[in-house]
């Protein structure tokens, strides 16, 4: 059975998209998986950063488009994927990803293209520009909870996200 | 494909590192198990750091130099990728510097070859819920490897009990499929790499790849499956 | 530790020769060269740029085999290297003179003339680097001679010390490539500063991504700037990323303002946006290098990676320098893209300052750059 449970927020800009990012931190453990969606430009790496910064990552997190992975220590160490040139799942093998997974928490950008590799039970988080006439730098954000453990997770996050809540 | 050459009886370094398992071994190509000098290291994600020392420490206690070594055994997986490119870098270029051929070993048969029963099956995990399979008789290989879930490649009679022996980390990690049959040999040996190095052809090391069983390279395998006995 | 092969006539030679293979596989280009480098005997190292004689530089692309993807994809990329490497290792040595037979390589347990063998260790895709580090260990384990681990950043560096040795210090250098945007301040071999580098994209991968967004295909750098050509760097007005701000860099915001733009100017002409984006981009890092060498009292300024071989960027860049009364050095673009010449270069200073690296160090794709 599908399980699944969904948050929507909306951002103001940047900042807002990092603060958001930021409150999500708190909820995460060891072996969890994040994957971000949303069009070029739509704040993924911006959404990175925020949870990086929250998860206590001092170094400067950029976007790991060229090695498709960074590694970030801090209280949890953060893995930071990105794979935009990535259509193929195969093309990850090279990777280990399952070793990669097991420790930390793992962000990937673009995610939705190596699907088949990532485990089932995850958080997905859709950055959209907004539709409607607000200011270019606003974002629409819908984070999906998906498996008992993310749903376990969905009272608290709502709480915390409180701040840009929006109904989904 | 060329014919190959015929290594039996000489001296053989060989190397596995398709799993979580970095072995060395050094012997007589054909010659048995126990009559080679090897090592062996268990390694998450170093292959890359464990490889050379451990080839350097295992020639220096059989010892023999580089240069009196007259053939090469790699287990050319399937398994883990970035393990299979240390090991398959690390024997090319020494082949070539040696100037000696390479026996390419799947690391199917060779966790095979470990076990005296047969039929006999091998089972590598290939992560992501995947295996990668091959079943093994008294004559040899029967079918080719295959690459599925357990649940759909696995022999079951019903109850979690393969009607064969089995080895292989991929049965390990899927007991519920593999348990009841399962023999010890987690991971391929390179003392018995030496073994079956005297019964397969060698070939130039520039000719021997990884075999992936991913698409695009499911063509590669047939390679190791005509490979004559 | 014995590397001497030659060394000056006499009783007393006053320096050593050194002659190293350099293997460089971190991206999607396959390179091995053989450079040879003096240095005294038995003195210290001193902070001069070696002065480095490349004996060969074989670089095989594999642009043409990544580029149907849009861009580098790892597993074809490790897959090419582990084909191409040894060709491409027989060829350097052929090139220098070495080869012991055709190959380099003959099984009769001579070997080339090599004192050590080098290979850029980080940062880069993982499995690409794994290629290059163990045949570079297996080298140096056949062969009996030390293996050195170079960090491709400081191959970078060392690019400039290539062409120009006797180029001032300090020096600023502005590394721009498809994974990295960063000015380095070098006060000597060994000794960096890193004043700036780019808080979210590197300025190729903004190239690539807007070469992407806008259909140009891959790779995006040489497109953009092939087009730009055509088009009218003052057509649109795009914002400078931090422009005012500090010596860091921001390239994401250029990238999405390029996007907004086409969203609400679907009539944009590629030319005229390829060419007034590309202005931007060199815009910002013109000024920032410039900006870096001012306030950091450089001696020299020089460009590095391969965002360096941009045709627009290396006008601007050496016009500004000159306006600026600073001596500069706009590489020749071979030593702009990865090659194993520039590792081959770090890997002598490395070699001479710190010795070998063991044979248990493996590859780190996050490898940082050793900063005073």
């Amino acid at each position: 059975m599908e399980q699944s449970a969904w948050l929507c927020a909306e951002t103001d800009d940047a900042e807002g998209t990092r603060a958001l990012a930021g409150a999500v931190a708190p909820h995460l453990g060891h072996g969890d998986v994040l994957v971000l969606t949303g069009d070029l430009g739509a704040g993924k790496t911006c959404f990175t950063q925020g949870l990086g910064a929250a998860l206590g990552v001092t170094e400067r997190i950029t976007s790991p488009t060229f090695t498709i992975v960074s590694e970030y220590e801090a209280r949890l160490p953060l893995h930071h994927l990105d794979v935009y040139r990535i259509d193929d799942p195969d093309d990850t093998l090279d990777l280990d990803l399952p070793e990669l997974l097991e420790a930390g928490v793992t962000v990937v950008e673009w995610g939705e293209r190596i699907d088949a590799v990532l485990p089932a039970s995850r958080a997905t988080v859709e950055l959209r520009f907004d539709d409607g006439d607000r200011h270019p730098d606003s974002r629409q954000v819908r984070i999906g909870l998906h498996g008992p453990s993310w749903l376990a997770r969905q009272a608290a996050l709502a709480r915390d996200l409180e701040p840009w809540a929006v109904p989904c | 494909m060329p014919a190959g050459e015929d290594v039996a009886g000489r001296l053989c370094l060989a190397v596995t590192s398709s799993t979580s398992v970095v072995g060395v071994a050094v012997g007589r190509a054909g010659a048995p198990a126990a009559e080679t000098v090897a090592h062996e290291v268990a390694t998450d994600r170093r292959h890359a750091e464990e490889l050379t020392p451990l080839v350097a420490r295992t020639l220096a206690d059989a010892g023999v130099t580089l240069g009196q070594i007259e053939c090469f055994a790699v287990d050319v997986g399937p398994g883990r990728f970035t393990g299979l490119r240390v090991g398959l870098a690390t024997v090319r270029t020494l082949a070539l510097v040696a100037g000696r051929p390479v026996v390419a070993l799947s690391s199917l048969e060779i966790l095979a070859a470990a076990e005296p029963q047969r039929p006999v099956l091998a089972v590598v995990d290939a992560r992501r819920g995947e295996v990668f399979q091959q079943q093994f008789g008294p004559d040899g290989p029967e079918g080719p490897p295959v690459v599925g879930r357990p649940d759909d490649v696995a022999p079951d009679d019903g109850g979690g009990h393969p009607p064969v022996a089995v080895v292989g980390d991929g049965a390990d990690r899927y007991p519920a499929w593999y348990g009841v049959g399962l023999r010890p040999g987690r991971e391929p040996s390179a003392a018995v790499m030496v073994t079956l190095a005297g019964h397969r052809p060698a070939l130039p090391g520039h000719l021997v790849a990884p075999v992936y069983l991913r698409e695009p390279d499911v063509h590669v395998n047939v390679t190791t499956r005509h490979t004559p006995r | 530790m014995d590397m001497t092969t030659t060394t000056d006539a006499g009783p007393t030679p006053s320096t050593i020769t050194t002659t190293i293979l350099a293997i460089e596989t971190s991206c999607d280009e396959t390179s091995a060269a053989v450079v040879r480098a003096e240095r005294p005997v038995g003195g210290p190292v001193t902070g001069a740029p070696p002065r480095i004689e490349v004996l060969s530089n074989v670089v095989s692309s594999q642009v043409a085999r990544h580029a149907e993807f849009g861009g580098v994809v790892p597993e074809v990329a490790s897959r090419a290297h582990l084909e191409m490497l040894e060709p491409v290792v027989g060829q350097a040595l052929a090139d220098a003179g070495l080869a012991v037979t055709g190959l380099g390589f003959d099984g009769t347990g001579r070997r080339p003339a090599v004192d050590a063998v080098a290979a850029t260790r980080g940062p880069g895709l993982i499995g690409a680097l794994l290629v290059g580090v163990s045949s570079a260990k297996a080298l140096s384990l056949a062969w009996d001679v030390p293996y050195v681990g170079v960090n491709h950043m400081e191959g970078h560096l060392f690019a400039t010390f290539l062409e120009r040795p006797d180029i001032g210090l300090p020096l600023v250098v502005l590394l721009v490539s498809g994974g990295h945007t960063m000015i380095v301040k070098v006060d000597e071999p060994g000794r960096y500063r890193i004043l700036g580098s780019t808080v979210d994209d590197a300025a190729g991968e903004a190239f690539d991504k807007v070469a992407r967004y806008l259909g140009l295909g891959y790779p995006g750098g040489p497109i953009i700037d092939a087009l730009s050509a055509d088009g009218d760097p003052a057509a649109i007005r795009f914002p400078r990323g931090m422009l005012d701000d500090g010596l860091d860099f921001s390239f994401s915001g250029m990238k999405t303002a390029v996007i907004n733009y086409v969203r609400r100017h679907p009539e944009a002409t590629n030319p005229d946006l390829a060419a007034s984006f590309q202005e931007a981009v060199v815009d910002v890092l013109v000024t920032k290098v410039l900006r870096a060498a001012k306030r950091h009292r450089a001696a020299a300024v020089a460009l590095g990676g391969g965002v360096a071989a941009n045709s627009r960027l290396r006008q601007r860049f050496a016009q500004a320098a000159a306006e600026a009364g600073l001596d500069h050095l706009v590489p020749s673009r071979a030593y702009c893209t990865d090659n194993a010449a520039m590792i081959g270069a770090a890997a002598h200073w490395r070699l001479a300052h710190d010795g070998a690296t063991g044979l248990d160090a493996g590859a780190d794709p996050s490898l940082r750059l050793a900063t005073t």
